[in-house]
């Protein structure tokens, strides 16, 4: 028997006119890792959600067709047997995290689905040494890395031993080290407790190797895929990549138009620097691509060309000026900066009026430029739509575009790759490759190096406070 | 950057109190803060928190208090200073004109005097409240809160943890908008008032959202299957009892020293002089408080000088 069965599963969410699923026939054995791909938007979280009980009961909208769970009605399971039967991790670990202290996380979910408290301490003491968290359970939640943050959700949800574990784009906030050792502990859940496992990740890359086999996910539609193809596409795309790299040549006028000289940083709780006689330049219509491990100061070094964090020794500057000293209507016109988290920039009812807000803060005419920046992000479709609405990759376009319409010299980028699958990045990169066209410096800081070697100008690693430069192959 | 005190567990006996005992040994600072008069009786109560603090090793969280309420702390005793006319001892005066009427303004000592006594009354009060907060856990107060009910030790665990990671995100979002040009932390005041609209109007879509997101999270881990029951346990030891006793005598020392009136102390009309043989019990009651703190294993060179995993991190040295 299946752990899980789907007949003729279709789901429409409350706000929607058609099925965002539709005819789903699905089974899944038990043991299994299950590799959920599919475009941003076709219906793999909704499928997930559908799998874990979450929807209609948590989000309502109408459900038909038939899930089973060992065999019995999936709609007949109470909460408290759901979250004992199913684990679901989401995206976004700083959203899961309800406690203040990593022990108190653990034993969250035991504590709700209402286990004793000597059998608690014994998961307790289990899963602490399977996730290697002994020294760190009395540690405060709050200063916790993102892969840890992660790792202490998965682990909390172990704590409670559910035989389905259902994860939705769990790497997608993690660095390359983070994410390994993320899966690592994944292995080890799968190996010692047989957990099965249903991921939907664009990192295929990492998964390859681990799949028993593969839902593509289409507009709602599901297609059962041999894991053989996972393999395939991945080599194919990899060989995309390259190509794309090789026809798109270097553009440069070798202006200096930013830079570093010989700075020194530090933050005054750590002793030791984070970056040490550190110089860059960049230049005008080159894309510059800084490489380097979570906490290596990518971000930091972003930070010192904003203005926002003064270097302790050496110089900045933007076009000659000291970014610390600028106005924010003078910086904006030299430097824009596209953080992390797009949510930050997005709070008009249209993306029309998000970018014309920019515009009006820095009193710019239009004269067509918000049309013109729309375009370059393909977002006139969406001109009219809530910004919040959208999706992820929409949403970081929408708010690139409401940077770009200040035409800054300066363009930095944080971790742009993040949430995006492939199609999105390579849409990402050929926007970047035209922005610099128009003679902008591109900054981006990024632990995607297959993406970053796919289109930049200029490679750099970031370590030991110090940049090196990076083979480009 | 503002510093926000963060509660960091450290290797000292009074970490170790029940939250209880922790509970009643604040509540009673507080509540003799309110009644006593006597600047002796309540700079004995600020001696007995500063040693605690000082014991605890969380001067640190104390300062932050301390900056904190400093310049309300300066405003009274200036308006104390200047509006109390009940005073009779001239320090000087000054002539003003108020509506094209003149006044002579004298300034006293006994009104400077009772500034201070206010100042310090309400620095005991913020020290006590900061010494609670330094000395007792989330998780412990989330206990104490428990025995109100699950759901508030929820709330207030779920405030604890978004409280920080709010003004984290205020500071990120002002930080990014600044490159469209909003002038959200410099400028004037109508300038960052505009700027507030946009950055307050993120925070709170973002924190909707996240809300959505925590409650979804929450949802499938059996949050409001039914009953919850619960890991944390504070047992009652030995170290306990003993705190209890001293903070007992305390109190009836304390309640002793207001019935003789010894606890009293007036400032106008002109400042009443200080009886030291009533001054006992002021002695008593800082001693009394400061005992638990310096136990065995409490006093500074005895306790454990390694660092714990939260300064460890905070230190740089390692980090997860």
């Amino acid at each position: 028997m299946p752990l899980m069965s789907l007949q003729k599963v279709s789901y429409t969410y409350p706000a929607s006119k058609h099925p965002d699923l539709q005819e789903v026939n699905l089974e899944l054995p038990e043991g299994q890792l299950v590799l959920v791909t599919g475009p941003s938007g076709s219906g793999k979280s909704t499928l997930l959600r559908v799998m874990g009980g979450l929807a209609p009961r948590f989000y309502g909208g109408r459900l038909q067709g038939h899930i089973q769970l060992f065999g019995q009605d999936l709609g007949q399971w109470s909460q408290r047997d759901l979250a004992r039967s199913i684990g679901i991790l989401f995206q976004d670990p700083e959203s899961q995290l309800v406690t203040t202290r990593v022990d108190q996380e653990l034993v969250f979910g035991m504590e709700n689905v209402g286990y004793a408290r000597t059998f608690m301490q014994e998961r307790l003491r289990e899963v602490a040494e399977v996730f290697a968290m002994q020294p760190w359970l009395h540690y405060p939640t709050l200063h916790l890395s993102g892969g840890w943050k992660q790792k202490t959700v998965l682990a909390s949800i172990m704590a409670v031993r559910p035989r389905l574990l259902l994860l939705d784009e769990p790497l997608s906030q993690l660095d390359e080290d983070s994410a390994d050792r993320f899966l690592d502990y994944l292995d080890q859940c799968r190996r010692r407790w047989k957990t099965t496992v249903v991921i939907a990740e664009h990192r295929v890359d990492k998964l390859v190797q681990r799949t028993d086999q593969v839902w593509d996910v289409h507009q709602g539609k599901v297609h059962k895929q041999p894991a053989g193809i996972i393999n395939w596409q991945f080599e194919h795309r990899e060989a995309g990549a390259r190509g794309s790299a090789k026809r798109t040549p270097a553009f440069s006028s070798r202006q200096r138009v930013a830079g570093l000289r010989q700075v020194d940083f530090w933050y005054v709780h750590f002793q030791r620097p984070v970056l040490k006689q550190l110089s860059l330049d960049l230049h005008a219509g080159e894309i510059t691509c800084l490489l380097g491990a979570n906490g290596a100061g990518k971000t930091t070094l972003l930070k010192l060309l904003l203005g926002s964090l003064k270097p302790c020794q050496g110089q900045v500057d933007i076009c000659g000026e000291d970014p610390c000293r600028l106005q924010a209507y003078q910086l904006a016109r030299k430097v824009g900066y596209l953080s992390q988290e797009p949510g930050d920039y997005l709070f008009s009812p249209t993306v029309r009026q998000e970018v014309e807000f920019t515009c009006r803060n820095l009193q710019l005419k239009d004269n067509g430029r918000i049309d013109k920046v729309l375009e370059l992000l393909h977002l006139q479709p969406l001109a009219d739509r809530n910004p919040r609405d959208l999706s992820w990759g929409e949403r970081q376009r929408t708010a690139l575009a409401s940077i770009l319409v200040a035409q800054p010299q300066v363009l930095l980028l944080d971790e742009p790759t993040r949430g995006l699958d492939w199609k999105l990045k390579v849409e990402l990169a050929t926007i970047l490759r035209d922005v610099a066209r128009q003679g902008t410096a591109i900054l981006v800081a990024t632990h995607d190096r297959q993406w970053a070697g796919s289109f930049a100008d200029r490679l750099l690693y970031l370590q030991k406070g110090n940049l090196v430069d990076a083979i480009n192959d | 950057m503002h510093q926000i005190p963060v509660f960091i567990e450290k290797n000292r006996p009074l970490f170790k109190l029940h939250y209880g005992v922790l509970a009643c040994m604040h509540l009673y600072l507080l509540i003799f803060a309110l009644i006593f008069d006597h600047p002796i009786y309540l700079l004995a109560l600020l001696a007995a928190i500063g040693v605690m603090m000082v014991a605890a090793d969380t001067m640190s969280y104390w300062g932050a208090y301390l900056r904190m309420s400093t310049p309300l702390i300066t405003f009274i005793v200036i308006l104390n200073v200047l509006f109390s006319r009940a005073g009779s001892t001239l320090i000087c005066s000054s002539p003003i004109t108020v509506l094209g009427a003149s006044y002579n303004l004298p300034f006293t000592w006994e009104a400077l005097a009772y500034g201070g006594g206010m100042a310090l009354r309400l620095l005991v009060i913020i020290s006590s409240c900061a010494s609670f907060f330094a000395l007792v856990s989330p998780a412990k107060m989330m206990g104490m809160l428990s025995l109100f009910g699950a759901r508030w030790a929820l709330t207030f665990n779920l405030a604890l943890r978004l409280v920080p990671l709010m003004i984290e995100e205020y500071h990120r979002i002002g930080e990014v908008q600044r490159c469209r040009g909003v002038e959200w932390s410099g400028g004037g005041l109508i300038k960052r008032v505009k700027s507030f609209f946009p950055v307050s109007a993120i925070l709170l879509l973002s924190s909707l959202e996240r809300s959505v997101a925590m409650a979804e999270s929450m949802y499938t881990r059996g949050f409001g299957s039914g009953p919850r029951t619960s890991y944390c346990q504070e047992n009652w030891t030995r170290c306990d009892r003993q705190a209890v006793l001293c903070l007992t005598i305390a109190v009836v020392i304390s309640v002793g020293a207001i019935v003789m009136g010894w606890s009293e102390y007036s400032y106008y009309p002109r400042l009443s002089s200080i009886k030291w043989t009533e001054m006992w019990p002021a002695l008593a009651i800082a001693g009394l408080l400061v005992l638990p703190a310096l136990r065995k294993g409490g006093d500074l060179a005895g306790a454990a000088d390694e660092l714990t995993e939260g300064e460890l991190y905070l230190s740089g040295q390692q980090a997860p």
